[in-house]
């Protein structure tokens, strides 16, 4: 359970989720990303598992048609028809990462999901942070994650060092700086 | 009065033909009129894909206007939905909000929304 504040102010108490959102289907490589968390009760779903797939959000500007290769909006082919043979299919064209989603239920693929969360309260004026490490991919992914906290300035050195050091020993779990 | 940029997500199943994007605008901005909003006009429009979900493919619709509330506005969507008889929920978003909208609601129901996003809203700012 996150505890809140004694005010119960919320700003005193910010939350950081790091994830792969997405992977390449021939390589495997992904891409990885950091959401500020707006709602306390959001961190505290994500600690219980209630919340922990993540789902990239994709604007796309136009579609191919994979018959005559023009706009699909145009053209006089349709979907799933099938023309001297050929099915139409859908070809995305001009696509651009807009956001993520968090999910409450699994996403299609199970790798992509929030493997470490970052919460930082300010305690009369001193900040305390905590990091949690839930399942990951591989080792490394979670080191990478507490390098990128430390890259983006969300956490000084040595608790950088505290977190990779906690978490050499143990895969899961959650340690507290300092 | 501030102009105001919403986002109305419509799911689909496939990418619609020129045509029936035309179609679908038209009847947007009557439902718009019907509620008295007659400056509304769609400025974009685009796709939408959730990757990791199984209904993933939305239309967006980027409309601009000056001359509602946002209890209106969402009244007018609800009422895109109904005549349009579109069974699924549709989100509204602006810079502050993000409603979910159904063709079953009643004005109470969408007053009562508003107000609870404009609480949750007001309660992260302060």
């Amino acid at each position: 359970m996150v505890k809140l504040p004694e005010n119960g102010k919320s700003n005193f108490l910010k939350a950081f989720a790091f994830g792969p959102i997405m992977f390449a289907s021939d390589t495997g490589g992904n891409i990885k990303i950091t959401l500020a968390i707006g709602n306390l009760q959001v961190a505290d779903r994500i600690i219980s598992g209630e919340i922990r797939g993540l789902s990239p959000e994709l604007k796309i500007r136009k579609w191919e048609c994979s018959i005559c290769h023009d706009d699909f909006e145009k053209c006089d082919h349709e979907v799933g028809e099938r023309y001297s043979g050929l099915e139409c299919q859908l070809i995305a064209r001009g696509i651009t990462f807009s956001g993520a989603s968090m999910l409450t239920v699994p996403p299609k693929d199970p790798r992509c999901r929030i493997t470490d969360l970052l919460l930082i309260r300010e305690e009369n004026g001193r900040k305390k942070l905590e990091w949690y490490g839930f399942r990951v991919n591989s080792e490394l992914d979670r080191f990478r994650s507490i390098q990128s906290a430390y890259d983006s300035k969300l956490i000084p050195q040595e608790a950088a060092f505290r977190f990779g050091e906690f978490f050499s020993i143990n895969l899961t779990g959650n340690t507290v700086y300092p | 009065m501030v102009d105001a940029k919403l986002f109305v997500h419509l799911p689909v199943d496939k990418p619609l033909k020129v045509k029936e994007k035309e179609e679908l605008i038209a009847e947007l901005l009557s439902a718009f009129k019907s509620e008295r909003i007659l400056d509304a006009k769609v400025i974009d429009s685009y796709y939408s894909e959730e990757r990791a979900l199984s209904e993933p493919l939305s239309i967006v619709f980027v409309i601009l206007t000056a001359m509602a509330n946002i209890a209106t506005i969402a009244m007018a969507v609800r009422t895109f939905l109904r005549n349009r008889n579109v069974k699924k929920e549709i989100t509204l978003t602006t810079e502050t909000l993000k409603l979910t909208i159904k063709g079953n609601m009643s004005d109470r129901d969408i007053v009562k929304l508003v107000k609870e996003y404009g609480k949750i809203a007001r309660e992260r700012e302060e």
